[in-house]
């Protein structure tokens, strides 16, 4: 998936013209929500942390508490399935009850 | 339900018996009555001769303040105490210890001065949230904060500060064993040791893959950082082993070394050194530690050797 990072390595999934393009295939299948909940860091670059821990690249770790990431992500799947479900169901010409 | 008895008297006695020194001040709004007495700890205090109806029922020291509500019908007795609940914290050796309220003033300390862990009892007199502070007195900086929240008088809360959490180590081996898996044609396999694990990884053109998950699961709680000291054969830039967190041991169904990863972070370099992961954002979440390798001829074959794994 193509995300995009700003200067403190927090991924986006839109870029507002100063950020930097990745392609990230942990992300893949994964909703805005979740994607934007994460930091990433490319290989051979380093962030610090404001407690002074410095983590080196290429990590992927989230920022947002990852409890809050997984429910969207839940309810992101949850609502993929709803709507397959509809189209095989319109597909079909039935009702699944 | 006791009626009064009578003995000439009109209105009710009130005896209330009080756990700590201070001033009971009886009083009735309505009424526009209010009645103070002082008393020790352990005694009470009689007020004779009230109304029925509602009384409030204030003990002060003028620090602290109790306070309770009593409907009087007849002669009648309570007792009253001072709010009271306790923190348990045990934090490192050669520390001080500090719990300090919601609005930064101190209200209990410790200090730790010997070569282990020590548990002490703070005493709070109130509600609310408190923050335990352990700090080291070694000039090594370290320090380490705990939130708890006090919510009913007589309340007891835990609290367990530590600088570090040894998952594994050369003495210590808290990982529960290891879940391990690898390719069919045993490119990649994995060693354990007693205390450290070992990946191999040969570097084909088939895919490749080996992982090595603890079978214990683990809170970042008020961790904010798990690393590893590891020893890495390869000199490519590109490690092909990672270290990572999961929520599963295994590699499911279709054989996938990042099943289940929710962060990362790329093994890179020759020799001995340790890399932290960031768990800042990781403390309602429980993971499995996991080292893993998963490609097509990514990088060349190469060992990792992982000595040490712990959270700070």
């Amino acid at each position: 998936m193509t995300i995009y990072i700003d200067s403190e390595y927090k991924c986006h999934v839109s870029n507002d013209g100063t950020m930097r393009e990745f392609d990230v295939p942990f992300f893949d299948g994964k909703c805005d929500v979740f994607v934007e909940g994460y930091r990433y860091i490319p290989a051979n670059e380093a962030w610090e942390r404001e407690d002074g821990e410095t983590f080196n690249g290429e990590m992927i770790a989230p920022w947002k508490d990852y409890s809050e990431l997984y429910l969207a992500q839940l309810e992101y799947e949850v609502e993929q399935y709803k709507a397959a479900l509809t189209e095989i169901e319109t597909a079909l010409e039935v009702t699944y009850e | 339900m006791i009626y009064v008895m009578g003995g000439g008297q009109t209105g009710a006695t009130l005896t209330v018996t009080s756990s700590g020194a201070g001033t009971i001040t009886v009083s009735n709004t309505t009424l526009g009555k209010s009645y103070s007495k002082s008393v020790t700890a352990g005694g009470s205090a009689v007020f004779k001769g009230l109304k029925t109806g509602t009384w409030t029922v204030m003990l002060t020291d003028g620090t602290q303040t109790s306070t309770k509500t009593v409907v009087i019908t007849s002669d009648y007795s309570t007792s009253i105490a001072y709010f009271s609940a306790t923190i348990s914290i045990t934090y490192p050796a050669t520390s001080t210890c500090v719990v300090k309220n919601s609005s930064g003033q101190t209200v209990a300390s410790n200090t730790n001065t010997g070569t282990s862990a020590k548990t002490w009892t703070a005493t709070v007199n109130a509600t609310g949230t408190y923050t335990v502070t352990a700090t080291a007195t070694d000039g090594s900086g370290k320090s380490k904060s705990q939130s708890v929240s006090i919510t009913a008088d007589g309340q007891s809360k835990t609290v367990e500060l530590g600088y570090s959490y040894e998952i594994l180590n050369s003495s210590v081996n808290n990982t529960g064993g290891w879940y391990t898996a690898a390719d069919a044609d045993n490119n990649c396999y994995v060693t354990p040791g007693a205390n450290n694990i070992i990946l191999h990884y040969v570097s084909d053109d088939s895919n490749n893959w080996a992982v090595a998950s603890t079978k214990n699961i683990y809170e970042a709680g008020n961790y904010s950082t798990i690393k590893c000291e590891v020893e890495q054969t390869t000199t490519h830039d590109r490690g092909p082993f990672r270290f990572g967190l999961s929520t599963s041991t295994t590699v499911g169904a279709n054989n996938n070394a990042s099943a289940g990863v929710i962060s990362n972070v790329l093994i890179t370099g020759s020799g001995v050194f340790s890399l932290p992961l960031d768990i800042d954002a990781l403390s309602n979440t429980e993971f499995y530690v996991r080292f893993y390798v998963s490609g097509v001829g990514v990088a060349p074959t190469a060992t990792l050797t992982v000595e040490r794994i712990w959270m700070e």
